[in-house]
């Protein structure tokens, strides 16, 4: 079942070990010409990207440069906004994000997100990871569920803490095991790509790093997507980095090369902390 | 420009000046919330200090009422006594003597005994047989013209004045205030020397029930009608009253007619069998007269003619507290004696209508809300209509009560007439209906038949049910033919021309649409009234769980449905419930729609299916601070409506504690 999850029929397997290499893989998603408003307001201008497989990227730059915008649009999170809408493209290599006839349903179980604040349904430990698999998978028996839990739970670094109280209320938890628990939860329904909207911005240094060393182990088997204002996160943990500047991609690329020698000069004081 | 201010100039208030107002304002509001505290005490120490005499033990607590007993004694007397003058029409009540009921305008006391009164006394030649222990407060009443004597009411009755008659057992004749409101009277052996011989069966019509007749060794004949509520279809009345131990038997039978859409009349025939002879008489009331009395007149005035006589006995009553409120939650709303009366039917009746408002507003309310929160729709133009629903709903909160009632009762009462009528219905489901005649052996029989609007013909076998509904074979005679000797065959020996009365059994599903003004529709209009409070309160529990758990349901790839399902109702839930819990508050309390739908009437029986007449709880109460005060008794009318008041107050915190049991169930914590 668990191998099952990590990678399901007609999914990409990777079993090697990756390790932070300039050499881009092979794309997950593409991002092309992408351009979204709120209503009136134009939050994104023709964004191009390639976000590759199982390698971190980063999205960079100040408050309200649309970021957050382009997260929630990789899997429709911005369908129940009134007035949102979108144009480009924005592709999985076997699927069109944006049309209309995509199943929303299915496309969020393929790609996951975890929120900026942790928000574990007011339910046990164990209801909250088991809430995505019993949507999505019919045949699972106790059993099944039981594992995925655990694996589940172990795989976000968080078993440890929780395992004699998984009856217990989420809401028991600290900030930190919450936003782990978030993220067991989102990879309990085996989803190809993981966003993670500012997932340390409510946490303390030391719950940081926990979710800092974790996604660095879930990228061997996930695609992440990480939405950060902590420059030295960024650098930490991605492989790839975006620098987002008013709607618009400034410059992307590798992480190393992007912080240590942008080609933009508006990159350089955002990351040398000129500005923003 | 940019110097600093000089913060100098500024002169610092001072602490008192700042604490004045709001000091001020809290001495305002402690004020206020100490005078809310007196309030409720006031209120609750009122209503408990009026309603105690209710529950309290009464000195005298009645044990019957309006009964009265005719014994015709010295024969000889008796006959000299028959006059021009003599008194018939009387009204026997310990208090509270009359009130717009059968007096006409210049009523008079004529015979007042503020002592108690021993024994049998004698007017005319009748003599009247208190019971009890005859603490008794009797008041003697003639009508105004005093020309209606025992001889004119005799010679109505066409009982001819012979000396067996004076041997025969008479009619006992009861009535109370309220017209045909008979109370459960007990077996009155003690009145009638110890030998009531013969109990008779109840003939149940369907308005009207009409017990037990007991006739005694010692010329006693004693009738007992139990009345319901409305005189409003047709209905037949007949008892019989045999004497066995003698020679001669007596029956009666008493057609009794007082529909509203129809001709008005009463008809009393009265037959009396002494051995071969037969005496029937008919005393048929003019339409015309009966019209221009009001309805309770009315009902004395069909029952009896001019002979209307009440009675009631009181006794020392043994009853415990616990008795007075198991009897004041069950017993009928006896409109001429508060000491008596109870308001179970109210009760009854709030306990149906509210319970089947809350199961169908609650979901309804609920599932708006629920749409118009979590099933925003993105299409502009869709978005506008979902906004004006929303201002509706707002708009309706506020909509005054009583306009609901006048909603409820053409859409739901009366379904803007496009289905029949309410005595006429389109649609009905589930009733029986017979029709009800008394054989010439003065045994009671229905017909069943398809239609209630035709009467079915009498023909030699046709299917007919006795009392209990086991079949039974009639013997159909011509309007002539001689009667059969055989006690056996007279018994359901019927003539072809007999009229008999509907009398339509509607068991618990009974349906019909239009609903009429019953049960379901005050359900569906206290509906009305409440579905906006429900759906405005469930729509703010909504919007109180945070938007992230809306989100990382969605995140986890829940449909709509299921975020709604998994996460937003389990969250929303107490929220809605303490919703829930104001309105069906509401609409316990609730009147003003009900007093439109449903009407100020008198009903003596819980309602007993869907469609059937009701009154509620403050329906009732409005009804009982209506009725005039007494100056004697204990008991006053308005302490029965403070009783009922505290009852309601008992019922809303009832049905408050289960709701709130129930969000305490439903928010139990985790951990």
């Amino acid at each position: 079942m668990i191998q099952a999850l990590a990678a399901r029929p007609g999914e990409m397997v990777n079993d090697k070990v990756n390790t932070p290499t300039d050499q881009p893989n092979r794309t997950m998603m593409t991002i092309g010409n992408f351009s979204a408003w709120y209503g009136g307001f134009q939050a994104l201008h023709d964004i191009s990207l390639d976000i590759a497989e199982n390698q971190v990227t980063a999205f960079i730059g100040p408050s309200g440069c649309g970021k957050s915008t382009l997260l929630k649009w990789c899997n429709r999170m911005n369908d129940v906004i009134p007035g949102a809408t979108a144009k480009g493209t924005l592709m999985l290599p076997d699927l069109n994000i944006l049309s209309a006839g995509t199943d929303v349903v299915a496309l969020r179980r393929r790609i996951g997100i975890v929120f900026q604040k942790p928000n574990p349904f007011p339910k046990s430990i164990y209801d909250n990871i088991a809430f995505g698999p019993r949507l999505h998978f019919k045949n699972l028996t106790r059993n099944d569920l039981d594992e995925l839990v655990e694996w589940s739970l172990r795989k976000a670094a968080v078993w440890d803490e929780v395992k004699d109280r998984l009856r217990q209320s989420a809401l028991g938890l600290s900030g930190g095991q919450q936003q782990r628990l978030c993220i067991a939860r989102a990879i309990a329904v085996g989803p190809q790509i993981l966003l993670m909207d500012e997932p340390c911005s409510a946490l303390d240094p030391a719950s940081t790093a926990r979710i800092e060393e974790l996604i660095f182990e879930l990228r061997e088997q996930y695609t992440i997507v990480i939405v950060t204002h902590n420059m030295q996160q960024a650098a930490r943990v991605s492989d790839q980095t975006a620098f987002f500047f008013e709607g618009r991609v400034v410059e992307e690329g590798a992480t190393q090369k992007l912080f240590t020698n942008p080609d933009q000069k508006q990159t350089e004081d955002y990351v040398t902390g000129k500005f923003g | 420009m940019n110097a600093r201010p000089d913060f100098s100039k500024f002169e610092i208030t001072s602490i008192q000046a700042r604490k004045r107002w709001s000091n001020a304002f809290l001495c305002l509001c402690a004020v206020t919330s100490t005078f809310s505290i007196i309030i409720l005490a006031v209120l609750i120490f009122t209503i408990v200090i009026s309603a105690l005499p209710v529950f309290g033990p009464h000195s005298d607590q009645l044990e019957s009422t309006g009964r009265l007993l005719f014994s015709p004694q010295d024969s000889s007397a008796g006959r000299e006594a028959l006059g021009a003058g003599d008194l018939v029409q009387g009204i026997f009540r310990p208090h509270n003597l009359i009130r717009g009921g059968l007096g006409k305008d210049n009523d008079q006391v004529l015979w007042s005994d503020t002592e108690p009164t021993k024994g049998p006394f004698t007017i005319g030649f009748y003599t009247f047989e208190i019971g009890g222990d005859s603490k008794d407060n009797l008041r003697y009443m003639t009508n105004a013209k005093g020309t209606q004597s025992v001889a004119s009411f005799l010679e109505k009755l066409g009982l001819p004045k012979q000396p067996e008659f004076a041997d025969a057992a008479l009619v006992v004749l009861e009535s109370a205030a309220g017209g045909l409101d008979f109370e459960k009277i007990t077996t009155s052996g003690a009145l009638v020397n110890d030998q009531v011989i013969e109990q008779f069966a109840a003939v149940d019509d369907w308005q009207i029930k009409l017990l037990t007749g007991v006739v005694s060794e010692s010329d006693f004949a004693e009738i007992r009608f139990q009345e319901s509520n409305r005189g409003e279809l047709s209905q037949i009345r007949k008892t019989r009253v045999r004497k066995r131990a003698g020679q001669m038997k007596l029956l009666m039978s008493i057609l009794y007619e007082a529909g509203h859409e129809g001709g008005e009349y009463a008809d009393l025939k009265l037959r009396r069998y002494t051995d071969d002879q037969i005496y029937k008489s008919q005393l048929k009331v003019d339409s015309a007269e009966l019209k221009g009395m009001s309805r309770r007149q009315r009902a004395g005035f069909d029952l009896g003619g001019s002979f209307n006589i009440e009675w009631r006995s009181k006794s020392q009553s043994s009853a415990s507290t616990l008795d007075h409120i198991t009897h004041f939650l069950t017993a009928k709303p006896n409109s001429s004696d508060p000491a008596t009366a109870g308001i179970g039917p109210a009760l009854w009746g709030s306990v149906w209508v509210c319970t089947i408002c809350a199961f169908v507003a609650l979901p309804l309310g609920i599932g708006t809300a629920i749409f118009l929160e979590e099933f925003k729709p993105t299409h502009r133009f869709l978005l506008f209509l979902q906004n004006l629903v929303q201002l509706n709903i707002t708009n309706l909160a506020g909509v005054p009560s009583i306009v609901y009632g006048i909603l409820g009762l053409t859409a739901f009462a009366t379904m803007f007439g496009v289905f029949g009528s309410d005595k006429e219905p389109l649609f009905r489901f589930g009733g029986k209906y017979y029709y009800q005649y008394l054989s010439e052996g003065m045994y009671p029989f229905l017909v069943p038949v398809a239609d209630p609007s035709t009467p079915p013909q009498l023909i030699a076998g046709i299917r007919a049910e006795d009392g209990d509904h086991q079949p039974i074979t009639l013997n159909v005679i011509g309007p002539s033919d001689p009667l059969p000797d055989d006690e056996t065959l007279l018994q359901w020996t019927v003539r072809s021309d007999s009229e008999g009365g509907l009398h339509p059994e509607k068991p618990w599903f009974y349906f019909q649409v239009p609903f009429g003004r019953g049960v379901l529709a005050a359900a569906l209009t206290l509906m009305l009234v409440i579905l906006p409070v429900i759906i405005i309160a469930s729509q703010e529990a909504i919007k109180a769980v945070p938007s992230s758990l809306r989100e990382g349901a969605m995140g986890l790839g829940s449909t709509r449905w299921q975020v709604v399902r998994n996460v937003i109702l389990p969250a929303a839930i107490p929220g809605m419930m303490t919703g829930a819990i104001l309105s069906v508050s509401r609409a316990i309390g609730e009147a003003a729609p009900l007093v439109v739908l449903c009407g100020v009437v008198y009903i003596a029986r819980a309602p007993e299916h869907l469609m059937d007449f009701i009154s509620v709880l403050p329906i009732q109460i409005f009804y009982l601070t209506g009725q005039p005060i007494s100056e004697e008794g204990q008991v006053n009318f308005q302490n029965v409506a403070a009783a009922a008041s505290l009852v309601l107050l008992v019922v809303l915190l009832s049905f408050n504690t289960v709701a709130i049991v129930l969000r305490q169930i439903t928010t139990k914590p985790l951990s």
